[in-house]
Protein backbone atom coordinates (compact mmCIF):
# COMPACT_ATOMS: atom_id res chain seq x y z
CA UNK A 1 0.00 0.00 0.00
CA UNK A 2 2.83 2.38 0.82
CA UNK A 3 5.11 1.45 -2.12
CA UNK A 4 4.85 5.03 -3.36
CA UNK A 5 7.00 6.10 -0.42
CA UNK A 6 9.82 3.83 -1.52
CA UNK A 7 9.70 4.23 -5.31
CA UNK A 8 11.92 7.01 -6.62
CA UNK A 9 11.31 9.91 -8.97
CA UNK A 10 13.22 7.94 -11.55
CA UNK A 11 10.53 5.30 -12.03
CA UNK A 12 7.74 5.95 -14.52
CA UNK A 13 5.21 4.05 -16.59
CA UNK A 14 6.64 2.47 -19.77
CA UNK A 15 10.25 2.84 -18.62
CA UNK A 16 12.40 0.32 -20.45
CA UNK A 17 14.54 -1.99 -18.33
CA UNK A 18 17.72 -0.84 -20.09
CA UNK A 19 16.85 2.85 -19.85
CA UNK A 20 18.50 5.19 -17.34
CA UNK A 21 16.88 8.44 -16.30
CA UNK A 22 19.28 11.37 -16.57
CA UNK A 23 16.90 14.20 -15.68
CA UNK A 24 13.44 14.51 -14.21
CA UNK A 25 12.20 18.09 -14.40
CA UNK A 26 9.24 20.06 -13.13
CA UNK A 27 8.82 23.77 -13.76
CA UNK A 28 10.92 25.94 -11.45
CA UNK A 29 9.55 26.15 -7.89
CA UNK A 30 9.14 29.93 -8.24
CA UNK A 31 6.36 29.42 -10.83
CA UNK A 32 4.35 27.49 -8.23
CA UNK A 33 5.34 29.90 -5.47
CA UNK A 34 3.74 32.85 -7.32
CA UNK A 35 0.46 30.95 -7.59
CA UNK A 36 0.63 29.94 -3.92
CA UNK A 37 1.00 33.60 -2.91
CA UNK A 38 -2.29 34.33 -4.69
CA UNK A 39 -3.91 31.46 -2.76
CA UNK A 40 -2.43 32.72 0.53
CA UNK A 41 -4.13 36.08 -0.12
CA UNK A 42 -7.43 34.33 -0.87
CA UNK A 43 -6.91 32.33 2.33
CA UNK A 44 -6.75 35.38 4.57
CA UNK A 45 -9.72 37.05 2.87
CA UNK A 46 -12.39 35.57 5.22
CA UNK A 47 -10.26 36.51 8.26
CA UNK A 48 -10.08 40.12 7.05
CA UNK A 49 -13.84 40.06 6.36
CA UNK A 50 -14.53 38.68 9.87
CA UNK A 51 -12.43 41.44 11.48
CA UNK A 52 -14.12 44.15 9.40
CA UNK A 53 -17.61 42.83 10.14
CA UNK A 54 -16.88 42.57 13.89
CA UNK A 55 -15.58 46.12 13.99
CA UNK A 56 -18.07 47.96 11.80
CA UNK A 57 -21.19 45.81 11.93
CA UNK A 58 -21.45 44.41 15.49
CA UNK A 59 -25.24 44.07 14.99
CA UNK A 60 -24.47 41.02 12.81
CA UNK A 61 -23.67 39.08 16.00
CA UNK A 62 -26.83 36.94 15.57
CA UNK A 63 -25.67 35.93 12.09
CA UNK A 64 -22.25 34.79 13.26
CA UNK A 65 -23.00 31.00 13.02
CA UNK A 66 -24.14 31.52 9.41
CA UNK A 67 -20.95 33.44 8.65
CA UNK A 68 -18.84 30.67 10.20
CA UNK A 69 -20.71 28.17 8.06
CA UNK A 70 -20.04 30.28 4.93
CA UNK A 71 -16.33 30.53 5.86
CA UNK A 72 -16.14 26.75 6.30
CA UNK A 73 -17.62 26.14 2.82
CA UNK A 74 -15.31 28.81 1.37
CA UNK A 75 -12.22 27.14 2.88
CA UNK A 76 -13.32 23.74 1.56
CA UNK A 77 -13.21 25.06 -2.03
CA UNK A 78 -10.12 27.17 -1.34
CA UNK A 79 -8.35 23.96 -0.30
CA UNK A 80 -9.48 22.29 -3.50
CA UNK A 81 -8.29 25.24 -5.66
CA UNK A 82 -4.93 25.24 -3.92
CA UNK A 83 -4.35 21.56 -4.63
CA UNK A 84 -5.66 21.89 -8.16
CA UNK A 85 -2.78 24.33 -8.84
CA UNK A 86 -0.29 22.02 -7.09
CA UNK A 87 -1.60 19.04 -9.09
CA UNK A 88 -1.23 20.89 -12.41
CA UNK A 89 2.34 21.76 -11.40
CA UNK A 90 3.18 18.17 -10.45
CA UNK A 91 1.60 16.67 -13.57
CA UNK A 92 3.67 18.78 -15.99
CA UNK A 93 7.07 17.16 -16.25
CA UNK A 94 9.91 16.38 -18.61
CA UNK A 95 12.05 13.26 -18.44
CA UNK A 96 15.40 12.87 -20.18
CA UNK A 97 16.71 9.32 -20.35
CA UNK A 98 19.77 7.96 -22.13
CA UNK A 99 17.43 6.93 -25.00
CA UNK A 100 14.66 9.52 -25.30
CA UNK A 101 12.97 12.67 -24.05
CA UNK A 102 9.42 12.50 -22.67
CA UNK A 103 7.24 15.61 -22.48
CA UNK A 104 4.11 15.17 -20.36
CA UNK A 105 1.75 18.10 -19.93
CA UNK A 106 -1.58 18.34 -18.13
CA UNK A 107 -3.84 21.07 -19.55
CA UNK A 108 -6.65 20.52 -17.05
CA UNK A 109 -8.60 17.44 -16.02
CA UNK A 110 -8.91 14.74 -18.68
CA UNK A 111 -6.76 16.78 -21.05
CA UNK A 112 -3.27 15.42 -21.19
CA UNK A 113 -0.56 15.30 -23.86
CA UNK A 114 2.44 12.98 -23.72
CA UNK A 115 5.08 13.14 -26.44
CA UNK A 116 8.42 11.42 -26.74
CA UNK A 117 11.45 11.98 -28.89
CA UNK A 118 14.32 9.64 -29.63
CA UNK A 119 17.67 11.25 -28.82
CA UNK A 120 18.93 10.52 -32.36
CA UNK A 121 16.24 12.86 -33.77
CA UNK A 122 17.59 15.96 -32.02
CA UNK A 123 18.84 18.61 -34.45
CA UNK A 124 19.58 21.52 -32.15
CA UNK A 125 18.68 22.93 -28.75
CA UNK A 126 18.11 26.54 -27.78
CA UNK A 127 17.56 28.17 -24.40
CA UNK A 128 15.57 31.32 -23.59
CA UNK A 129 15.84 33.01 -20.20
CA UNK A 130 13.72 36.15 -20.31
CA UNK A 131 13.23 38.59 -17.44
CA UNK A 132 14.95 39.69 -14.25
CA UNK A 133 13.65 36.99 -11.90
CA UNK A 134 14.25 34.09 -14.35
CA UNK A 135 17.81 35.36 -14.88
CA UNK A 136 18.35 35.71 -11.12
CA UNK A 137 16.86 32.31 -10.24
CA UNK A 138 18.20 30.64 -13.40
CA UNK A 139 15.08 29.25 -15.00
CA UNK A 140 13.67 29.48 -18.50
CA UNK A 141 12.50 27.68 -21.61
CA UNK A 142 14.42 25.12 -23.58
CA UNK A 143 13.47 24.27 -27.16
CA UNK A 144 14.54 21.08 -28.88
CA UNK A 145 14.36 21.16 -32.65
CA UNK A 146 13.80 17.72 -34.15
CA UNK A 147 14.70 16.34 -37.55
CA UNK A 148 11.15 16.96 -38.74
CA UNK A 149 10.90 20.64 -39.71
CA UNK A 150 7.74 21.43 -37.77
CA UNK A 151 8.26 19.34 -34.65
CA UNK A 152 9.60 21.05 -31.57
CA UNK A 153 9.86 20.03 -27.96
CA UNK A 154 9.42 22.72 -25.32
CA UNK A 155 10.65 22.46 -21.76
CA UNK A 156 8.76 25.30 -20.07
CA UNK A 157 10.18 27.34 -17.17
CA UNK A 158 12.60 24.61 -16.13
CA UNK A 159 15.40 25.21 -13.62
CA UNK A 160 19.00 25.49 -14.94
CA UNK A 161 18.12 25.32 -18.67
CA UNK A 162 21.77 25.79 -19.77
CA UNK A 163 22.92 22.83 -17.70
CA UNK A 164 19.95 20.81 -19.00
CA UNK A 165 20.94 21.66 -22.58
CA UNK A 166 24.48 20.36 -21.95
CA UNK A 167 23.18 17.13 -20.42
CA UNK A 168 20.83 16.53 -23.38
CA UNK A 169 23.58 17.25 -25.91
CA UNK A 170 25.97 14.87 -24.09
CA UNK A 171 23.24 12.19 -24.00
CA UNK A 172 22.56 12.77 -27.72
CA UNK A 173 26.26 12.35 -28.61
CA UNK A 174 26.60 9.23 -26.44
CA UNK A 175 23.44 7.73 -27.96
CA UNK A 176 24.66 8.35 -31.52
CA UNK A 177 28.01 6.76 -30.64
CA UNK A 178 26.44 3.70 -28.99
CA UNK A 179 23.68 3.23 -31.58
CA UNK A 180 25.26 3.48 -35.02
CA UNK A 181 22.52 3.64 -37.66
CA UNK A 182 19.99 4.34 -34.82
CA UNK A 183 19.54 0.59 -34.25
CA UNK A 184 18.46 -0.41 -30.73
CA UNK A 185 20.78 -3.13 -29.45
CA UNK A 186 18.70 -3.90 -26.34
CA UNK A 187 15.76 -6.28 -26.47
CA UNK B 1 -37.83 25.27 3.48
CA UNK B 2 -35.78 28.31 4.60
CA UNK B 3 -34.83 26.53 7.81
CA UNK B 4 -33.40 23.68 5.75
CA UNK B 5 -31.41 26.01 3.50
CA UNK B 6 -28.04 25.53 5.30
CA UNK B 7 -28.49 21.76 5.10
CA UNK B 8 -29.25 21.96 1.37
CA UNK B 9 -26.24 24.25 0.80
CA UNK B 10 -24.01 21.88 2.82
CA UNK B 11 -25.22 18.80 0.94
CA UNK B 12 -24.73 20.41 -2.49
CA UNK B 13 -21.32 21.87 -1.54
CA UNK B 14 -20.05 18.55 -0.15
CA UNK B 15 -21.36 16.60 -3.15
CA UNK B 16 -19.63 18.95 -5.62
CA UNK B 17 -16.48 19.06 -3.49
CA UNK B 18 -16.06 15.29 -3.21
CA UNK B 19 -16.68 14.73 -6.94
CA UNK B 20 -13.96 17.30 -7.74
CA UNK B 21 -11.73 15.88 -5.00
CA UNK B 22 -12.04 12.37 -6.42
CA UNK B 23 -11.05 13.60 -9.91
CA UNK B 24 -8.06 15.47 -8.44
CA UNK B 25 -6.92 12.47 -6.37
CA UNK B 26 -7.33 10.18 -9.38
CA UNK B 27 -5.11 12.40 -11.55
CA UNK B 28 -2.43 12.75 -8.88
CA UNK B 29 -2.23 9.03 -8.14
CA UNK B 30 -2.73 7.76 -11.70
CA UNK B 31 -0.55 10.19 -13.67
CA UNK B 32 1.91 11.51 -11.08
CA UNK B 33 5.47 10.24 -11.33
CA UNK B 34 7.50 9.68 -8.16
CA UNK B 35 6.40 10.17 -4.58
CA UNK B 36 5.66 13.93 -4.74
CA UNK B 37 2.18 13.67 -6.34
CA UNK B 38 1.22 10.75 -4.07
CA UNK B 39 2.21 12.63 -0.93
CA UNK B 40 0.30 15.69 -2.22
CA UNK B 41 -2.76 13.45 -2.75
CA UNK B 42 -2.47 12.13 0.82
CA UNK B 43 -2.17 15.64 2.31
CA UNK B 44 -5.12 16.83 0.20
CA UNK B 45 -7.27 13.89 1.27
CA UNK B 46 -6.65 14.29 5.01
CA UNK B 47 -7.01 18.08 4.78
CA UNK B 48 -10.32 17.60 2.97
CA UNK B 49 -11.59 15.28 5.72
CA UNK B 50 -10.68 17.82 8.41
CA UNK B 51 -12.32 20.71 6.51
CA UNK B 52 -15.44 18.63 5.92
CA UNK B 53 -15.70 17.94 9.66
CA UNK B 54 -15.22 21.69 10.34
CA UNK B 55 -18.04 22.46 7.84
CA UNK B 56 -20.30 19.88 9.55
CA UNK B 57 -19.63 21.41 12.98
CA UNK B 58 -20.27 24.90 11.56
CA UNK B 59 -23.61 23.64 10.25
CA UNK B 60 -24.50 22.00 13.59
CA UNK B 61 -23.86 25.31 15.36
CA UNK B 62 -26.46 27.15 13.25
Amino acid sequence: MFEFLTTTSYTFEDKKSYENVLLFLYRHWFVLFLQLIAFALLGILPLVLAIVLNKFLPELEAWRPYLHFAYAIYYLFWWYGLFYRIAMYLLDYWIVTDHRIIDSEQHGFFNRTVAELNLAKIQDISVAIIGVIPTWLDYGNLEVQTAAASEKFFFKEIPHPEKTKDIIMDAHNTYIKEHPGDVETHV
Amino acid sequence: MLANLPLIVLAIALAIFWILAFILLYHLVRFGVGRGPKVAALVFFFGSLILMIVALFAWLNI
